[in-house]
């Protein structure tokens, strides 16, 4: 009797693998991402759309939060282990489309449809495009942001609403802190502080970025270098912001845990990202917020800030199936359905028409939208590709810290700083 | 010798050998994957410009002599690596043996106090603790709440330089429970009768700790010696997770610098490198910890 069964068992096997094999041929794509709840929610939701629209394709979804999404990737790729569609945060890109190894495919070359994206944007180094190729398409519109404490602001009689300077922040720093040493002005960590001083430089150094490119050299002196952190040095001292050794408990996506910035009396306004702002405000709900304006320099008609990308999606060029990871991401950027169940899960979406059916279904917050509004009415210079590189901004950051702790002098540090930047562009 | 002489044998292997062959081969697989191939390629790497992604190029000794001429950054990691051993390991030494001499008793309940001292050693590396401490220490945390309610100005554990790579010291010290298990089953092995004779001798109680206890579990403190030795020069998990280098490098340890060169710059030549530097240091430590564990060790076999 068990023989009788096992053997009916096999045989339901090799039929049930038989016309398996007579069916269409299954593809199937890995399509990773980082984020929160809510963008996994909507980013399955449009995989399932996609999934029931093309019942030969299979999606499979690796998803997680950011804490070592970039370092798995990293391996992932150099081993050809990397899934076929690959959200990438853009301070990465330019290490993994501008290799010998090719990691990621020109969509360009591809059947993707760029007819509702605009050029002018997704073109942009940091949002993908590399010398007339694009190694990506980015997931949305984003950029730095005053994210302004109402109550705060209206108490010291601060309006970020209308243009203002640098100088307007140093003298209101002067007297936020005079009134009350407890307060300060802005709350930003270091990588919010090298955010601001990377748009002082650009008003202050006719709008030069701090790498050439081309020659693979740094742009600025190092006298111009000093310059910029004799800048960091006030904001430090002037308390613009607070304390470097304060922060950095809060480092990275954390501003919102600082007990200060939740007690909603410490901080007038914070430097933030558009992606950043909602959490923020979130974390403080006894006060209203608003989207200020960024500070110019006096006499300076270099806007400096610009909007950018928070990732981009990317098709690996390792893929088996590139036609039907491209088919995907069409449908993900360009289908209706799709723009709607994704709404804001990627901050502002990037084209018009997803924005415009975001605003009819109500999908991005009233904060949000102003906030990136802000940040697209700054036509400012984009920053080069090795800026924004990780080992670039880290030499940053580390530099900001020096100068925060008064371990050294902005002249020592820029010297320092010069001679690492150099290092490192002529070894890109 | 005769016997093979006069017999040679037609096969060198015999099937119950090829046998332990085949029970022996997933570790060996296991080895040679695992292992010894990331092992020699690392050593290759390590002489050569090898980013993520770019071709392997043969530069000679350039990533040692960068190394050690013109990254700071490694300087201070050295540093901080040092300082981070010498500190934790005596440390850790110490403490585990004070619990386990204090645990080493006949009293009620004494299991559940083995227990609750061994407990922070099952989270032994583990990021959740690290966390954890870092809400401790934070400046709005509870050990500065107590600071304050002393009427004392908060200290900024993890935001001032001269107190982070102390206060992640505290937290590998705290994790003394491995050591402390092994030195209390030392502890339980000195045969009483030393104790006895020894006290028949005049010797008092530190007399008797010097020269009986101590002696008779040198072995097993020397064993603790080498392996927390060789974990703290390898540490990375606390630096990482609450501090992540800082501030101002002062928590920048090998470990933390390796990874970073590995997958926030994508150096994987240098990372080598920096790895084969860590591991000579590693032998050179223990080598010299074995070379005079003679004069204090001692085995009574």
């Amino acid at each position: 009797m068990k023989k009788l069964v096992a053997l009916m068992l096999c045989l339901c096997m090799l039929l049930s693998l038989g016309a398996a094999a007579m069916a269409e041929e299954t593809i199937t794509l890995r399509f990773s991402w980082w984020g929160g709840d809510a963008r996994h929610e909507a980013t399955m939701a449009v995989i399932e759309q996609y999934m029931e629209l093309h019942p030969n394709v299979k999606i499979e979804a690796e998803y997680g939060s950011s804490d070592g999404y970039n370092d798995k990737l990293a391996t992932q790729l150099a081993g050809g282990t990397a899934p076929d569609i690959i959200q990438i945060d853009p301070a990465f890109l330019p290490a993994y489309a501008l290799t010998e190894a090719q990691y990621l495919v020109d969509l360009k070359t591809t059947a993707f449809d760029f007819s509702l994206s605009d050029p002018a944007y997704y073109e942009l180094p940091m949002n993908g495009g590399f010398d007339g190729k694009q190694y990506g398409v980015p997931t949305g519109v984003s950029g730095g942001a005053i994210l302004v404490n109402n109550e705060m602001a209206a108490k010291f009689g601060i309006d970020f609403s209308t243009q203002y300077t640098w100088d307007d922040v140093f003298a209101w720093a002067k007297q936020v802190h005079e009134a009350d040493p407890s307060v300060y002005l802005f709350e930003a960590n270091k990588t919010m502080v090298a955010v601001a001083t990377t748009a002082w430089a650009k008003q202050n150094c006719e709008g030069k970025t701090f790498f050439d490119v081309d020659t693979k050299t740094v742009n600025f002196s190092e006298a111009e270098l000093t310059e910029v952190f004799k800048f960091v040095k006030r904001l430090f001292d002037e308390h613009v912001v607070a304390p470097v050794s304060y922060m950095a408990a809060y480092e990275g996506d954390n501003m919102q845990n600082d007990p200060n910035w939740v007690a909603g009396d410490k901080y007038v306004a914070c430097l933030a990202y558009t992606s950043t702002c909602e959490t923020l405000a979130a974390a403080a709900p006894g006060n209203t917020f608003s989207a200020g304006k960024f500070p110019l320099t006096a006499g300076s008609d270099i806007p400096a800030w610009n909007s950018n990308c928070p990732q981009v999606l990317a098709i690996n060029a390792k893929s088996a199936n590139i036609e039907a990871a491209v088919d995907f991401l069409n449908y993900f950027y360009n289908n209706e359905t799709a723009m709607v169940t994704l709404g804001a899960v990627r901050s502002v979406p990037p084209t018009a028409r997803a924005r415009e059916l975001c605003a009819e279904n109500g999908l991005i917050s009233d904060l949000l939208a102003a906030a990136c509004d802000v940040c697209t009415s700054y036509s400012g210079i984009p920053d080069d590709s090795l800026y924004n590189g990780s080992e670039a901004k880290q030499i940053m950051w580390d530099a900001i810290e020096e100068v925060g702790y008064g371990a050294a002098t902005p002249e020592q540090v820029a010297q320092n700083v010069y001679d690492l930047w150099s290092d490192y562009a002529a070894n890109k | 010798m005769v016997q093979t002489a006069t017999k040679p044998r037609r096969r060198r292997y015999t099937r119950r050998d090829y046998q332990a062959f085949l029970y022996i081969a997933p570790w060996l697989l296991g080895f040679v994957v695992l292992q010894l191939y990331p092992f020699i390629m690392s050593l290759l790497y390590s002489f050569c410009n090898y980013s993520l992604g770019s071709s392997v190029k043969f530069i000679g000794l350039d990533n040692y002599v960068r190394l050690f001429t013109r990254d700071a950054d490694f300087v201070k990691s050295l540093k901080a690596t040092g300082i981070f051993t010498l500190a934790v390991v005596p440390g850790k030494l110490i403490l585990s043996l004070a619990v386990a001499m204090f645990l080493n008793r006949d009293m009620r309940g004494i299991n559940l106090a083995r227990t609750v001292y061994y407990i922070p050693s099952l989270f032994g590396g583990s990021v959740a603790v690290a966390v954890l401490w870092k809400v401790l220490f934070q400046d709005n945390g509870i050990v500065n709440a107590y600071i304050n309610a002393l009427g004392l100005q908060t200290i900024q554990f993890w935001g001032d330089p001269r107190y982070a790579l102390g206060t992640i010291c505290s937290l590998e010290i705290w994790q003394f429970g491995s050591s402390m298990v092994m030195s209390l089953a030392a502890l339980k092995q000195v045969p009483a009768s030393l104790y006895e004779a020894a006290s028949i001798d005049g010797a008092n109680a530190w007399h008797r700790f010097w020269h009986v206890t101590i002696p008779q579990i040198s072995p097993v403190l020397f064993f603790n010696l080498i392996m927390q030795t060789i974990q703290a020069l390898q540490n990375f998990t606390s630096a990482s997770v609450i501090t992540n280098g800082g501030p101002l490098k002062s928590t920048y340890v090998m470990g933390l610098k390796l990874y970073k060169e590995a997958f926030t710059n994508f150096k994987m030549g240098y990372a080598s490198a920096i790895s084969w530097v860590m591991f000579l240091i590693i032998m050179a430590v223990t080598l010299l910890l074995f070379r005079f564990s003679s004069a204090w060790v001692s085995y009574d076999d």
